[in-house]
């Protein structure tokens, strides 16, 4: 039995059922890793028919509900750093600005569909291999995971061999103290990586979410747990902005869409958030190592094999 | 000589009579009652596209063809291809006279029912319809624009060619055309035409002209309305309803866990 629905703004007729599911997978993987989920819903529903600026836009709508949901599961746990989401944000609202015109810029080139794509590439590349080879050396490691970026402390000389970055935030003005995240270190780092992840997100189209983890985890040495929830806290903001904006200037919001998909992420973000309290630090990783690098592959395959169809609907990336 | 001209003339009368091909009901020159049901299509809730029934007496004839189609739009639609060994979007194409719908059904192929000429000149099919649409695109074109354009279509169910419209003979002995028309889910809200076109033997006897609308009912049409002129308050709605949802979601789970 398929159920199908109509969605006024998209203008298609889809199988409530094929929506459901795709929120309920999203969602897990949200509450699960703190990413929004934006980078493989949206690529999904234009798979699925659904016109791109509407899909883009519907999902931004839905992981407001999705980070909301996973937002308050996590603070009521305390892992909300809310002041270092909120430095992060600074910066990628600088960052998505820049971002933008960049890519006005390269489009005026025609070089923006290539562009995209290689970062794409690139980056999901360069933080998946990381993330894994990371992950699976301190799982391998039991006694190295414990003084690495886990919930437990780190001592001083392991953080300062490990990265350069870590002597480059002791010599920065306006030392702060994070507590929920336990380290001290300049708000200029903050907004600066918030920055580039900006321009990362602005370029690539996505809420950044995935970018985002990996750099509180390995540049900002924030514990897995609260880099979860912070970023789901910085989603949310940013969602809530692009979901107005969206809905203000191009009328590509379909509520109807939102909030089926938002129904299945929101018990989707439950789930995961409660796995993920089940799964230690770099279990985690490894998992959502291996989801970045199959993006990846998927991303070059597509790119390699010839299309079914050589034209498809404009806008978006 | 009179009694063998009366003779004649009675047997020339009894040849007439009983020849079938003269001996009939009045002979029907054009299409009658033509008819299309429903003549509106609503778009509620739970439309998943529709289906038109297509019917009419016909005049004596080989072939009947039937084409629902739309307004002519302007379409921009990005267009892939390799550069080095890779696909990519390389260019946005600009089509234009292309009908938004392009649904034809027939008793037979198109060949085997009428010339290319009136093909062309009723745009009958996609070769017609290929001498129609404008390509322009950002980047030299390629020449199988209108092939791709054709297959996009195909695969939303916006455009389609087949043969499955029946001629019924009723007990009258009429003839009656019987075609199904198969409306795509990703239809638009619009007016929409179906054109009957009737052949004998490659000649175009009649010709009958049906409107079919599409219109949004509902809730739909509400959402619609509300997302096209009043966006602030749209917008402002979705991220409530998106934020209640997900804090009541939140809320049952905590309970849950709560009870446990």
């Amino acid at each position: 039995m398929n159920f199908f629905i109509y969605l006024p703004v998209a203008g298609a007729s889809v199988s409530v059922f094929l929506l459901l599911g795709l929120g309920l997978g999203v969602g897990f993987l949200s509450g699960l890793f703190g990413v929004g989920g934006g980078f493989l819903l949206t690529p999904l529903l234009i798979m699925i028919g659904i016109p791109p600026t509407v899909a883009a836009a519907s999902d931004s709508n839905q992981i407001v509900a999705a980070s909301t949901s996973g937002t308050v599961a996590h603070s009521r746990r305390g892992n909300v750093d809310f002041k270092m989401g909120f430095y992060l944000l600074i910066g990628g609202v600088i960052g998505g600005t820049v971002g933008v015109q960049l890519i006005k810029i390269l489009r005026e080139t025609g070089n923006a569909d290539f562009v995209i794509k290689l970062t794409y590439i690139v980056m999901l590349g360069i933080i998946g291999t990381y993330m894994f080879q990371e992950s699976l050396r301190n799982l391998r490691a039991p006694r190295v995971r414990m003084n690495r970026f886990s919930k437990s402390k780190v001592s001083e000389a392991e953080k300062k061999k490990a990265s350069i970055f870590y002597r480059l935030y002791q010599s920065l003005p306006f030392q702060t103290r994070f507590e929920k995240s336990g380290v001290t270190i300049s708000v200029i780092t903050p907004v600066f990586l918030g920055i580039l992840v900006g321009i990362l997100a602005a370029i690539m189209g996505v809420g950044g979410g995935f970018i985002m983890v990996p750099v509180m985890v390995y540049m900002l040495r924030m514990p897995m747990h609260v880099v979860v929830g912070t970023s789901l806290f910085q989603i949310l903001i940013t969602c809530i902005n692009v979901t107005f904006m969206q809905a203000y200037y191009n009328q590509t919001v379909d509520i109807v869409l939102a909030l089926i998909l938002l129904l299945g992420s929101t018990i989707g973000a439950q789930l995961g958030a409660k796995v993920s309290d089940r799964l230690n630090a770099d279990q985690m990783k490894v998992i959502l190592a291996l989801m970045v690098l199959l993006v990846m592959i998927q991303m070059i395959y597509g790119l390699l094999v010839h299309p079914e169809l050589l034209f498809s609907v404009g806008g978006g990336h | 000589m009179f009694v063998l001209k009366v003779l004649h003339c009675l047997l020339l009368l009894v040849l007439i009579c009983c020849n079938p091909n003269t001996y009939s009901l009045p002979r029907q020159t054009s299409i009658n009652n033509p008819l299309v049901i429903p003549q509106q299509v609503k778009v509620g809730p739970f439309f998943k596209g529709s289906q038109a029934v297509v019917t009419a007496e016909l005049p004596e004839c080989t072939g009947v063809i039937v084409k629902f189609f739309g307004k002519d739009k302007e379409t921009i639609l990005n267009e892939k291809g390799k550069k080095a060994f890779i696909w990519l979007n390389v260019a946005q194409v600009t089509i234009r006279n292309a009908p938004s719908i392009y649904i034809l059904t027939s008793t037979d192929r198109l060949d085997n029912i009428c010339p290319d000429t009136i093909q062309n000149k009723e745009t009958l099919g996609y070769n017609a319809l290929k001498d129609k649409i404008v390509f322009e695109s950002t980047s030299p074109l390629r020449g199988n624009e209108f092939e791709e354009f054709i297959k996009f279509n195909e695969h939303s169910g916006c455009y389609s060619i087949d043969n499955k419209a029946e001629i019924i003979l009723n007990s009258e002995g009429r003839k009656t055309l019987k075609a199904t028309i198969e409306i795509p889910s990703f239809i638009s809200p619009d007016e929409y035409l179906i054109e009957l076109y009737c052949f004998h033997e490659g000649t175009l006897i009649d010709k009958a002209l049906l409107n079919l609308s599409v219109e949004e009912v509902g809730l739909p049409l509400f959402i619609k309305n509300l997302a096209m002129n009043s966006p602030a308050i749209y917008g402002i709605s979705a991220i409530i309803v998106a934020m209640i949802a997900g804090s009541i979601i939140g809320l049952i789970f905590t309970k849950k866990k709560s009870r446990k």
